[in-house]
């Protein structure tokens, strides 16, 4: 569905925010991993036609978006990370508002859609409330329900969970994984569970580039058998082996290395996972100064 | 519980087809018009616009003679003063909101394109705009017929609709449609909210300094300063009343000719470019990585800067110091990225630049100032830089106190250690340092223009000048900032700050009678210094009498300062930190609540004092009190018309004046004759309303006679304590009645007291660098003043009084046989001495019988040798005169120095009288002397023997390159042939005068002109005054009336001008003076007056037959043959 070749973006103070990107992506939900500053949502943005690429191309289906921006936009749904909204309108009228900017001009279609859509994300209480007085976790469901106003092909979604609670996280989850089945959702996270939980197809993103895609199990299937847990102070490794992550488990000291073979005593098999392979991955990667 | 995102059902299955939405127009601007009636914002300005409209229009209908030019004219007023705020107020909503509610991304993918954007966005706004502005042309039309006479039956309500419905078309239509392109061109060029209040404020005052610089009638006193400015306007006046009056000037239609549609098609084409060029825009704001950058930046250098804060607190010696300093750099670099910042300095500075270059050398038309840094200072100093400087401010106010919140760091900042106080402070010294480089600028652009008229640049002149500005100014950021910082909401406190700002600058105060100073916010009452005066006239000052507290700058200033203070110790207590989320409560034991409870007493206390000295000097007496005195006059008193009244025969004053103390003590003896046939037992005493307000009055007696106690109220008299007086005037019950021939002496003491703290009244001025005293209006008259009634017919009606009558007020009626036996002179002799400081001299009417110095002090003797009119009056001026004798009459020049313009101002008074003494008659009075008066107002005033000549026009200024012919000369030799015209004859019948006294005047300035400067200069007059009448006539709504009866000034002065051109050409001088000549011999004093339609029949009597259709025509019908005049 969607296909990005040489995709180059530097902002006007030097900051080289996509150095030639690449990108192959079809139906379903497909996730979008790295670090702050890896050029995610430089990379959505574009794609969501809001900034014009210094070159390269974007394809969704037969569609050239750069060239036909306009008909992308009547296909897509988009969550910023970060929005606000019109002061003094309520939920109803702002998502009114919007679904007309998206050609929702029929008034039986747009209500229809609307009041789906406020059941969906279980808005319907507060439908007639002020969006700007929303809670951040109401909010951000506001969101979800104006980027799927217009029944749109291309979903992209910039960390759609930041703010919800694990209930709504969980039923977010559900939501996209039944909306997928026939459109394409770009979904960008911080959170690689999410991720893991959800994308079947993945891609890893540093400085610009994407260092790593594919298929989500095929990128954890060759990690089996490698990673290994270490609790407690670490001993000095040897350099053939990569430390992935540092972390605690109530309060005691958690480390997952990566290595062909058990690194020596006190380590144990672990199993691998999406989380694994994206440290591996940025561990491995070639520096700004190397690029 | 909440059960967000249930299982999706099964219809959402169903819509999930292959649909793509497109967004229509219609149901686009349906959608803007679901968003603004959502908006209190928009309601707001709807509803503060009406009101104002409804305060301008409906308050007073005004009584139209032409209702189609007066509709054109003030719905004109209306759209200039409404729509650029109108739309420059709903504009950021209109094009800015994404950007401003951080939706810029969600409505960025949504399918609208550029064009459909543009047009739902601007022409939602032009449609909401068009409805309300119909309420505004309703509203005009509808206080245009309120004011249309009864008489003008052929004005009908069809008439005014179709006026409507073409002023709808094409004035409102084509001007939105400009303001709205230039704002939609704007905001996709930069998308700045502020950049677009600029662009309003820019806007705004644009059209107001065009149409005051082309002499529209839509502002008062402006006057045509470049022709070529007039021309433009023309084609390119967006609302197109240059055009449209010159039309109706012409044409007397009110129905679009080739000039008018041709300006309007400009106008279209222009928005219509503007719109194009708006859609070519890429809307730099759309990617949010241009919006996002600075915050981030920002919030970066506020976090270091307040994470540096934070750990320097371990280290308090430099912590707050350092604290401030980063916030106050922080800030203030802020400010000066904002694109609105430094565009705005650079139109200001462009503006001013202009403004001083352009009119530095404008003394009056063909006439050229000699200027220096005071004149080229004056141009912006007290007006351009002090009212853009405080819109300014109140934008950098704003964006000051809400800039972390507009960058969503607002709890980030307000949860660092910094106190409250320290966070204001720092706002309040960026805000200070701004205005310092905003006056920089300001004056930096005057040098720099002064130095291109290679003039010499006084720094101490700049000094002065930026001490007045600033000071003001550095109150009004206390108070702006405080009232951001006391408001919770951003909306609230601009909108406080809004009405202050109407309060200090506009005219809104006077339309809602607000007459009291203080209802001025941040105002003083300081003037522009005079070049003769300085700022003697306004400020005050140490180095002479009153002192500084009495002056019209220091308490205005200590008083709003007091109350910024009281606001910004209160903001100190209260601040919300720039959240707006809450702020603490007002705690009355904390420090600055009870510091803020001192200043208030005090700020109450200073406003008490200057309530006191305001009351005390007489101003503040409302102007409905006034005319209902008038009115109470009138009803009261109006019988003593037909009773005999004594007259004034002679008076005899003895006047000790203070200049360094403004303060003049006069004892005056007035003698009261009765000139009647029957004796008079009751007089009325009239006293002047300056006197009575100024409660001057120490003693008064009349000899022989006693005050009656008011019917009205019972109150009596007490001649002990007359300025207790609240009855403004005074009957008398003579003793024994006053027979005829016999004299009552009428005695009475004066003090006046004049301090800067208001403005000086008209002919009023104590200065130590020029005093002068118009005795008229201190000093009783008996019987009755026709002068006095109320003039204005629904004044009248308001009162319940009837309309005059015509032939009481129209000179061609109440003279129409003869001058109405009411008719007669009030001369008298004058006696005066004068006591003045050493170095004074004292100027008045009469031979300088005596003149002598003791203890400390000169004192003048003046008489009379005959009476003359009697309007007694003193100059004291510290300047020796220059003097010559004509015919063994003393000419006197007073003036602070001689140059080329004395020197013929010497020559035009000389041949004004040879003129007047071979052809009317030999000058009538003992001396003339001439003295150079402030900058105060008139440019030239006449009394009996006494001419004042403004030194801008007349000692500071010579002839312009181009000019034909010298306004110095021309304007001497009027104000001399007033002696003749205006205070030898043109006195004595109520109602008439105005054509005897002025439009004769301007006859005698062609005649002198022509004679000593040729025909082509006296062309170049006519060709002047042509130019000024058509001018004038074009902004007009008054009734066209005959030369004889016209009460308009454009009619009397210029008008006159092209008449007499005509007559000389047709009749001839020597038939004109013959007929001059005898009216002169028959009615000069104490022969009966004469009057205006006197003058006509002596020209009748001795013109052919075949010229007097033309006479009638030019001097006694409303039209005349004026179209292309030739003089000679």
């Amino acid at each position: 569905m969607l296909h990005i070749e040489q995709l180059n973006k530097t902002y006007p103070d030097g900051t080289m925010a996509l150095r030639g990107l690449n990108l192959r992506a079809g139906r379903g939900i497909f996730g979008l991993l790295g670090p702050n500053g890896a050029g995610k949502s430089s990379l959505l943005r574009t794609i969501a036609t809001l900034q014009q690429p210094d070159s390269g191309q974007i394809h969704f289906n037969a569609l050239d978006v750069l060239q036909q921006p306009q008909q992308l936009r009547c296909q897509l749904g988009y969550l910023p990370q970060e929005f606000g909204v019109y002061p003094h309108l309520s939920c109803l009228v702002l998502l009114e508002h919007i679904a007309v900017l998206k050609g929702l001009t029929d008034k039986t279609t747009r209500q229809q859609q609307i009041t789906e859509l406020l059941e969906l994300t279980n808005l319907t209480k507060v439908a007639h409330k002020t969006v700007a007085n929303f809670s951040g976790g109401m909010r951000q469901r506001f969101g979800i329900a104006q980027a799927l106003l217009g029944d749109p092909k291309l979903l992209i979604l910039d960390e759609p969970s930041a703010g919800l609670d694990p209930l709504e996280r969980q039923q977010l989850h559900n939501l996209l994984a039944q909306i997928s089945s026939d459109r394409l959702v770009l979904l960008s996270s911080h959170i690689v569970d999410d991720i893991e939980q959800l994308c079947a197809e993945v891609a890893i993103m540093q400085q610009g580039q994407i260092l790593l895609q594919g298929d989500t199990d095929a990128l954890i299937t060759p990690l089996w058998g490698k990673i290994w847990l270490y609790q407690g102070e670490l001993p000095a490794l040897s350099p053939k082996i990569q430390l992935l992550q540092q972390s605690y488990l109530r309060g005691v000291p958690q480390h997952r290395v990566y290595a062909d073979l058990c690194p020596g005593d006190g380590f144990s098999a672990a199993t691998a996972s999406l989380q694994d392979r994206y440290f591996l991955t940025l561990a491995v990667a070639p520096t700004q100064e190397q690029l | 519980m909440l059960t967000p995102f249930a299982a999706v059902d099964s219809k959402r299955q169903k819509t999930s087809q292959n649909t793509l939405y497109q967004p229509q127009l219609l149901a686009l601007l349906a959608n803007e018009w679901r968003f603004y009636r959502a908006q209190p914002w928009f309601w707001l300005v709807l509803l503060l616009a009406l009101a104002f409209a409804v305060l301008a229009t409906i308050g007073n209908p005004p009584q139209s003679a032409q209702p189609d030019k007066e509709l054109l004219i003030s719905h004109t007023k209306l759209l200039m003063m409404l729509q650029p705020l109108l739309i420059g107020a709903l504009a950021p909503l209109a094009f800015l909101r994404d950007q401003q509610a951080g939706m810029a991304e969600l409505t960025g993918v949504t399918p609208v394109s550029q064009q459909q954007w543009c047009f739902s966005r601007a022409g939602a706004l032009l449609l909401l705009a068009l409805g309300f502005q119909l309420l505004l042309l309703i509203l005009a039309a509808t206080a245009v017929w309120g004011g249309i006479q009864p008489a003008q039956s052929h004005f009908s309500l069809g008439s005014l609709a179709g006026i409507s419905i073409l002023l709808f078309l094409l004035q409102q239509v084509p001007a939105l449609l400009l303001l709205v392109a230039l704002q939609l061109w704007c905001s996709r060029h930069i998308p700045q909210i502020a950049l677009l209040y600029l662009l309003t404020a820019c806007c705004f005052i644009a059209y107001m300094l065009l149409a005051a610089a082309t002499g529209s009638p839509v502002m008062a006193q402006s006057g045509e300063i470049a022709p070529w400015l007039s021309q433009l306007m023309l084609y390119l006046d967006p609302y197109a009343l240059t055009p449209w009056l010159v039309q109706l000037q012409n044409s007397g239609s009110i129905t679009p000719g080739a000039t008018l549609l041709l300006n309007r098609a400009l106008i279209v084409a222009l928005s219509l470019l503007l719109c194009w060029r708006a859609l070519a825009a890429v809307p730099s704001a759309k990617g949010p990585k241009l919006t996002a950058e600075p915050a981030a930046t920002l919030l970066n250098q506020q976090v270091a800067s307040h994470s540096r804060g934070f750990f320097s607190r371990i280290q308090p010696d430099i912590s707050a110091l350092q604290s401030f300093i980063s916030l106050c750099k922080l800030q203030g670099l802020q400010l000066l990225h904002q694109r609105s910042t430094i565009l705005a300095l650079l139109v200001l500075s462009g503006l001013v630049f202009s403004e001083v270059f352009n009119g530095l050398g404008y003394a009056e038309a063909l006439s050229q100032l000699q200027p220096n840094s005071r004149d080229a200072l004056n141009r912006i100093n007290w007006d351009l830089l002090p009212r853009f400087g405080l819109v300014l401010l109140a934008l950098w106010a704003s964006q000051l106190s809400w800039l972390n919140r507009q960058l969503r760091c607002d709890g980030l900042i307000a949860a660092t250690p910094v106190s409250g106080a320290m966070l204001l402070c720092s706002q309040l010294v960026v805000l200070w340092l701004m205005t310092l480089l905003l006056l920089l600028l300001g004056f930096a652009a005057v040098a720099v223009a002064e130095l291109c008229q290679q003039l010499q640049i006084q720094p101490f002149e700049y000094l002065q000048q930026g001490f007045f500005t600033l000071l003001p100014l550095l109150v009004w950021a206390m108070l702006l900032l405080a009232c951001h910082a006391l408001l919770r909401s951003a909306l609230q406190a601009n909108l406080v700050v809004f009405a202050l700002l109407l309060l200090a600058l506009s005219p809104l105060p006077a339309m809602l009678e607000l007459q009291h100073p203080l209802w001025r916010i941040g105002q003083s009452q300081l003037q522009m210094p005079d070049a003769l005066l300085a700022y003697q006239a306004s400020a005050g000052a140490g180095s002479f009498g009153g002192g500084w507290s009495l002056g019209g700058f220091w308490p205005y200033w200590l008083f709003w300062a007091l109350v910024a203070l009281v606001f910004w110790l209160l903001a100190l207590t209260c601040y919300h930190r720039g959240t707006g989320h809450s702020r603490p409560l007002l705690r009355f034991g904390h420090p600055a609540f009870s510091v803020a409870a001192v200043v208030m007493l005090l700020a109450l206390t200073q406003g008490l004092h200057l309530h006191q000295q305001l009351s005390q000097a007489g101003v503040l007496q409302h102007s409905t009190e006034r005319a209902a005195e008038r009115a109470a006059y009138e009803r009261q008193y109006q019988h003593f018309l037909q009773q005999n009244q004594p007259l004034v025969s002679q008076v005899k004053l003895q006047l000790e004046l203070l200049p360094s103390a403004q303060q003049a003590r006069i004892d005056a003896r007035l003698s009261l004759k009765n000139a009647g046939t029957s004796p008079i037992s009751e007089l009325l005493l009239t006293i002047p309303g300056g006197l009575r307000e100024q409660r001057a009055i120490q003693q008064i007696r009349l000899a022989g006679a006693k005050v009656q106690a008011k019917p009205a109220t019972g109150q009596t008299f007490d001649e002990k304590q007359p300025s207790a007086l609240q009855l403004p005037h005074l009957l008398y019950h003579f003793d024994r009645p006053l027979a005829p021939g016999a004299t009552a002496e009428l005695q009475l003491q004066l003090l006046v007291q004049q301090q800067a703290i208001s403005p000086a009244p008209d002919h009023q001025l104590l200065r130590p660098g020029f005093s002068y005293l118009r005795l008229l209006q201190l000093l009783p008259q008996p019987g009755f003043m026709p002068q006095l009634r109320l003039r204005d017919e629904r004044l009248r009606a308001d009162y319940g009084l009837a309309p005059l009558p015509a032939s009481e007020i129209q000179p061609s009626l109440l003279a129409a046989q003869a001058t109405p036996t009411s008719a007669r002179y009030h001369w008298a002799m004058l006696d005066m001495t004068f006591k003045v400081p050493l170095g004074y001299q004292a100027i008045a009417a009469g031979t300088l019988k005596w003149q002598w110095q003791q203890d400390n002090s000169s004192y003048f003797h003046y008489q009379t040798s005959a009476p003359v009119h009697n309007m007694p009056a003193v100059l004291v001026v510290p300047w020796q005169p220059q003097q010559q004798l004509w015919q063994g009459i003393p000419l006197e020049i007073y003036s602070p120095y001689y140059n080329e313009a004395t020197t013929l101002t010497m020559q035009a008074i000389q041949q004004t009288m040879q003129w007047f003494n071979s052809q009317i008659g030999p000058y009538p009075g003992d001396a003339l002397r001439l003295v150079m008066m402030p900058d105060t107002g008139p440019t030239g005033y006449a009394l009996p023997q006494l001419v004042l000549i403004n030194h801008r026009v007349g000692l500071r200024a010579q002839a312009a390159a181009d000019a034909g012919f010298s306004q110095i000369y021309r304007r001497t030799v009027h104000e001399v042939a007033h002696q003749w015209f205006g205070h030898g004859v043109g006195n004595g019948v109520p109602g008439d005068g105005a054509f005897l006294v002025e439009s004769l005047a301007k006859y005698a300035e062609l005649v002198l002109i022509e004679q000593h400067f040729g025909q082509q200069a006296m062309q170049a007059l006519v060709d002047y005054e042509q130019q000024r009448y058509q001018n004038a006539l074009a902004g007009s709504v008054a009734e066209a009336k005959s030369l004889v009866d016209a009460d308009e000034s454009y009619d009397q002065y210029s008008r006159a001008t092209l008449v007499f051109a005509r007559l000389r050409a047709e009749l001839g001088d020597p038939l004109i003076c013959q007929a001059l000549r005898q009216l002169w011999q028959q009615h000069r004093y104490p022969a009966k007056p004469a009057s205006a339609m006197d003058f006509v029949r002596q020209l009748q009597a001795l013109s052919p037959a075949d010229k007097q259709p033309l006479i009638r025509q030019l001097l006694l019908e409303a039209k005349s043959p004026l179209a292309t005049v030739k003089g000679g």
